[in-house]
């Protein structure tokens, strides 16, 4: 007994010395660039920054200026704007795709996967549609005309450049691949039963297919809302936040004021008014499209 | 496979819809692969055609001259171009984005896959939970509210701040070392990355303990189990978290930019591309001030052929990666069918 | 042994006197007065002492390009020299030649982009870890200015002989406080128009060089009416960002007046009829004329692609490029068709109230503020050298040998007709005249007579960050362009939010300062554009201009 417990205990204390010696390196880098940055924004907004002198505490100062200021609103209204387009207009098309890809034969999957998922770098891609958007060379006004239809200003016109950044997403539709992967885990039994009682195809869908996705849907939500409330690559590249002010988002906004005006403070502090924002539409969700399996799986059964 | 009974698939009307929905299928994939056969069309398409003859898909007068460009930054008429992105070859681009992707990959890899496997197995419940929250926390707040404050992180490290106005002491001087410029300043910040944290956690706690106690009766360390015993079974999530991770640190724009901005010959091909487009379709004079080399740039006729041509050399590699872990990520994909 | 020590008393002489020539040698290293010549005779260890004053030169100015890898050569200088890349080599002579001239000095040349968009971080990066260059470009005034990021150069100017041949608008960019913080770089430009001289034959508009194209003293109304004649079924008449060259900037509008509320310093001038007039103008150039080709999508380089491949007849350009072009590129527009019969330049087009914006701009140059005395002078000296100097004149030696043997138009020419300064040598074995044609030998001559406006920031007014406010400019002519919004209210939107943005400094308005600054633009249109001030300047004197009465 008495050279058991010392073993133990030994062996535990080893355990847990190991424990936390594995998990060291992660916990230092997310403290320092995962957490660190995001506490010391909230001293960031507080100052105003200067490249040679000291910076100095002015108050909320840099508050009262994004409240104050115009395109602060402009720049919501745009990223609220691309956000609903985006995730209305693209977000249910990869479900569906994914659901009827389940179809075809495996060897098809397979050949279709690949060929969907044939990378092209992200800047790389948006540079393609930028090309295809010019208004002389590109290819869309070139089929346009060709078919003698009125030519599109495209990026140029202040209400069709939203619809212009997400179109790409509209027509270049595809699965996803945490659905296919989820849909694997959806057990056929259930669909022979309603094969059994007679259902049709779209109540299969509706009734089966769509209660067991609805957890990876309700995160899948939260991301793409949380995703493209901070587009910058997109609207950066394609339109550098033009025409007027028609494309410029808030994280677009935070870099100009950043790195194009150096109001290092306001720039902070109108993220923070994004973070806030944000994690109020994401309690908003939280509450009316819990992701929680069993509270679902337990719905469908009732 | 489930929504179609495979029994009845013989029936015209079934055999029918399963048409359409092939059809309708191929027709994405189509729309898929176009846009990339239009970019590999353009970039081997002379300027002249460019201008003259922009949509046809085979190009009349197919020629490198772009590639050629790019690659040796001398124009047609023998002068050194010397400007924007064609002050460095594009070898140069490419091994930087090559040396971003994998000083990344080696360094987030490891460091992620410790730190789960250490919450999944090794701590006691309330530690992992707790630590869970830890690594979880910020992939639930948006990166952008730390754009600036990472920034001047970076500028002067470990410090955020040079000085702390009002608070005494603060002034005085501390050693700090300064990552803007450096890839250090693009890799130490994804070195932990919290969705690969879940990728992995979740796959671990999938494996049964009982192997670990075996390993640890048979006397095996901690170490020695990880490697021998856990990354084996790991490695389809090892590929899909790789995949994910080499390709995230390919494609990341922002951050090189922001951090390599004024060091030209450490920029990476995204970096390199948004220039090349910048100074296609957005670059002004501003005033007073005008880059005298522009001129070479202007006269040369360089168009979207070689924007195009940077953009097949930028989305090469990801293809090869693509085609390399193809086997593995639909496995992965499979296995790590975020369940928690 | 008498005769040992008359040897002892020799030799100790010898010692001594030795000891007494030596002293003041050893003070002339000490203070680092060498000559060239006191340099020569050192030893190599002294002499890698006594270059203790660091030059750091950008490569982009004055820098030796040299190859950036060797290939199958022994090092970059090898395959220099082996591939008659002769344009680096000279560069590393004239480092030498600098080097013996100034023996003090130690060149380095580092890479610096001075052309990228987060410049002032970058700068001030480098400045505080001390990896600067000596002398860069000066962007962003003079906000940098007043942040510190330049020398004060007043005293070195006012002392230097070829200060007067400073273009006006170059030392008015770089005077803040009535202090100089600048000095102009090698090429004088401005914006100017670009345009095909053939199709303007065509629709049958000659200048007064009896060639065809515009007259200099072309108006913005005619800028219009050709644009629209030059309009055929694949081309338009112009092409470019419409904001950047527009009415406006014909008419000599300013975008922000003194607040009349004194409040503040500056308020948006969004009261001037004339600012409706160039809004109204502009979009019905492109929704009724449908003359120009303008798109968020295009930049400079794309305006130059639309007009090369003939789809424009006229864009914006700078100056110095279309010389240069017609030296460089002969047969651009096509074998049958010479460059500087095809292609012909014009100063911006005028307003009809007398107003000329032509200002001859340079790049200008600022020096590290964080600079020793003696590595300032030593930067001066070199960028006197490099502009017009011992340097310059080896250039350009090489320059018309190269171009000889490789059987080229040599780029001299241009430099000379650009150069804002007076060479010591002229090198030129022919006229200009001969080379150019009389519209681009006009724009040069033009420029060189025109005159800078005052600006607010030699009198200490604050300005408003310029990229900034061009940007918001920039925006307000596009909703104009593509939107039908009603134009007052798209200029009170956006002059709210320039106001609130731009034109919201602290403090009171300076009523002295202001006040100074307008009658200095007073003296300036009297002596200079007479007709402008008649007609309209007077008249803003007591409205847009007008002094609040308190204070």
């Amino acid at each position: 007994m008495a050279s058991v417990v010392p073993r133990k205990s030994h062996n535990l204390r080893y355990k847990t010395l190991m424990a936390w010696l594995f998990t060291l390196p992660g916990l230092v880098v997310q403290l320092v660039f995962g957490w660190l940055p995001v506490l010391f924004a909230f001293v960031v907004a507080f100052q105003r920054y200067y490249f040679i002198k000291d910076p100095e505490y002015v108050g909320v100062n840099n508050f009262k200026e994004v409240v104050a200021d115009p395109l602060v609103i402009t720049a919501f209204q745009n990223t609220l704007w691309f956000a609903f387009l985006s995730v209305g207009l693209t977000f249910l098309m990869p479900i569906f795709v994914s659901i009827l890809l389940m179809e075809m034969s495996r060897r098809t999957i397979r050949v279709m996967m690949i060929l969907w998922f044939i990378p092209v770098a992200s800047t790389a891609g948006i540079a393609i549609w930028k090309y295809m958007y010019h208004p002389n060379l590109g290819l869309l006004n070139g089929i346009l005309r060709g078919l003698h239809l009125p030519e599109q200003k495209w990026l140029d016109d202040p209400v069709l450049a939203m619809f212009s950044l997400i179109l790409p997403g509209i027509i270049l539709f595809g699965p996803g691949l945490i659905y296919i992967a989820a849909l694997q885990n959806v057990p056929e039994e259930l669909y022979e039963a309603a094969e059994l009682e007679g259902a049709s195809f779209w109540r299969k869908i509706w009734n089966i297919t769509l209660p067991r996705l609805r957890p990876i849907i309700a995160m899948m939500l939260l991301f793409s809302v949380i995703g493209s409330m901070q587009v910058f690559e997109l609207p950066f590249i394609m339109t550098g936040g033009g025409p007027g002010y028609a494309t410029t988002t808030v994280v677009m906004y935070i870099y100009s004021l950043a790195f194009g005006a150096y109001n290092l403070g306001k720039a902070t502090a109108l993220a923070i008014v994004l973070f806030c924002a944000i994690m109020i539409m994401v309690g908003f969700q939280r509450r009316y499209f819990p992701e929680n399996i069993d509270e679902s799986s337990e719905n469908a059964r009732s | 496979m489930p929504l179609i009974p495979q029994v009845g698939r013989r029936r015209p009307k079934t055999r029918l819809m399963l048409l359409a929905i092939a059809i309708f299928l191929w027709i994405g994939v189509l729309l898929h692969l176009f846009p990339v056969a239009w970019m590999i069309s353009a970039s081997f398409k002379p300027t002249l055609e460019i201008f003259n003859a922009p949509f046809r898909l085979i190009p009349k007068e197919p020629s490198a001259a772009s590639y050629k460009l790019l690659a040796s930054t001398v124009n047609a008429n023998g002068q050194s171009l010397n400007v924007d992105v064609f002050r460095y070859p594009l070898h140069i681009y490419l091994q930087n984005s090559i040396k971003i992707s994998f000083l990344t990959l080696l360094c987030q890899l490891p460091i992620t896959a410790m730190a789960a496997y250490a919450v999944s197995k090794l701590h006691s419940r309330r530690a992992a939970k707790w630590l869970f929250y830890f690594f979880m926390g910020t992939l639930m707040i948006p990166g952008q509210i730390a754009i600036v404050p990472r920034f001047l992180l970076l500028s002067h490290f470990p410090w955020p701040t040079r000085t702390v106005p009002g608070i005494p002491f603060t002034d005085l001087f501390f050693p700090s070392w300064s990552f803007i410029g450096t890839y250090w300043g693009i890799v130490l910040p994804a070195a932990f990355s919290a969705f690969n944290f879940l990728l992995f956690k979740g796959f671990f706690d999938t494996l049964p303990t009982e192997l670990i106690e075996a390993a640890r009766i048979d006397g095996a360390s901690e170490l020695t189990t990880l490697r021998a015993i856990m990354l084996p079974l790991a490695r389809p999530v090892i590929a899909v978290t790789g995949y994910f991770t080499f390709t995230g640190a390919w494609n990341d724009f922002l951050g090189p930019w922001i951090i390599l901005m004024s060091e030209q010959q450490k920029w990476p091909l995204s970096v390199a591309l948004y220039k090349l487009q910048w100074a296609l379709t957005s670059w002004q004079p501003s005033q007073g001030a005008m880059d005298p080399a522009l001129q070479t740039l202007i006269s040369s006729g360089v168009g979207y052929n070689a924007l195009m041509a940077l953009a097949v050399v930028e989305s090469i590699p990801i293809f090869i990666a693509f085609l390399i872990f193809r086997e593995q990520l639909m496995k992965g994909i499979q296995i790590a069918g975020l369940k928690g | 042994m008498r005769k040992s020590s008359v040897l002892l008393s020799i030799s100790l002489a010898i010692l001594l006197g030795g000891c007494k020539q030596v002293s003041p040698f050893e003070q002339a290293i000490k203070a680092g007065s060498l000559t060239s010549q006191g340099y020569t005779v050192l030893p190599d260890a002294d002499k890698v002492r006594y270059k203790n004053v660091i030059l750091r030169v950008p490569s982009e100015w004055g820098g030796a390009q040299l190859p950036l890898d060797k290939g199958p050569y022994l090092s970059p200088v090898d395959k220099a020299i082996h591939n008659g890349d002769i344009g680096p080599l000279i560069g590393i002579y004239n480092q030498a030649l600098f080097e013996l001239q100034n023996p003090r000095v130690k060149v380095e040349y580092i890479n610096f982009d001075m052309w990228t968009d987060n410049f002032r971080s970058a700068l001030a990066v480098s400045l505080s870890a001390g990896k600067a260059p000596a002398y860069y470009i000066a962007r962003d005034l003079p906000q940098t200015i007043e942040q510190g990021m330049y020398a004060d150069l007043t005293d070195i100017m006012k002392g230097w002989d070829q200060f007067q041949n400073q273009p006006e608008g170059s030392i008015r960019q770089g005077t803040v406080n009535g202090k100089i913080y600048t000095l102009a770089a090698n090429e004088l430009g401005a914006v100017v128009i670009r345009y095909r001289k053939d199709w303007f034959r065509e629709i049958g508009v000659f200048n007064e060089y009896g060639e065809p194209g515009p007259r200099s003293d072309w108006t913005w109304d005619d800028f219009r009416r050709y644009a629209k004649m030059l309009t055929k079924d694949n081309r338009k008449g112009y092409a470019g960002a419409i904001g950047s060259m527009n009415y406006a900037e014909a008419y000599g509008i300013d975008y922000y007046v003194p607040d009349q509320t004194e409040k503040y310093t500056w308020r948006f001038n969004g009261s001037d009829p004339r600012l409706l007039l160039a809004l109204q103008s502009v979009r019905d150039i492109c929704q009724k004329d449908k003359s120009v080709t303008t798109s968020v999508t295009m930049g400079w380089t794309e305006w130059h692609n639309e007009f090369d491949s003939g789809r424009a007849a006229m864009i914006s350009g700078f100056a110095p490029h279309i010389p240069r072009d017609s030296i460089l590129n002969p047969t651009k527009m096509g074998k049958d068709k010479p460059f500087r019969d095809t292609v012909g330049m014009v100063t911006l087009p005028l307003g009809s109230n007398g107003y000329n914006s032509l200002q001859p701009i340079t790049n200008p140059i600022g020096f590290d503020p964080t600079l020793s005395k003696d590595q300032l002078r030593a930067a001066f000296e070199w960028c006197k050298s490099w502009f017009y100097g011992d340097m310059f004149a080896n250039r350009m030696r090489n320059a018309i040998l190269e171009a000889k043997l490789k059987g080229k138009q040599s780029e001299t020419y241009v430099e000379y007709l650009v150069l804002p300064y007076k060479p010591k040598e002229n090198l030129l074995d022919k006229p200009l005249e001969q080379v150019f044609p009389p519209d681009y030998l006009g724009v040069y001559k033009a420029l060189r007579a025109a005159h800078a406006p005052p600006l607010p920031r030699e009198f200490g007014l604050a300005e408003p960050a310029i990229n900034e406010l061009n940007k918001a400019v920039v925006a307000l002519y596009s909703d104009a362009i593509n939107t039908n919004t009603d134009l007052k209210s798209l200029i009170a939107k956006h002059g709210n939010l320039i106001n609130t943005n731009l034109l919201q400094f602290g403090g009171k308005q300076d009523h002295d300062k202001l006040k100074r600054y307008i009658e200095a633009r007073t003296e300036h249109y009297k002596k200079y554009l007479p007709k402008y001030y008649d007609k309209e300047w007077k008249q803003k004197t007591t409205s847009l201009y007008r002094l609040p009465a308190g204070n």
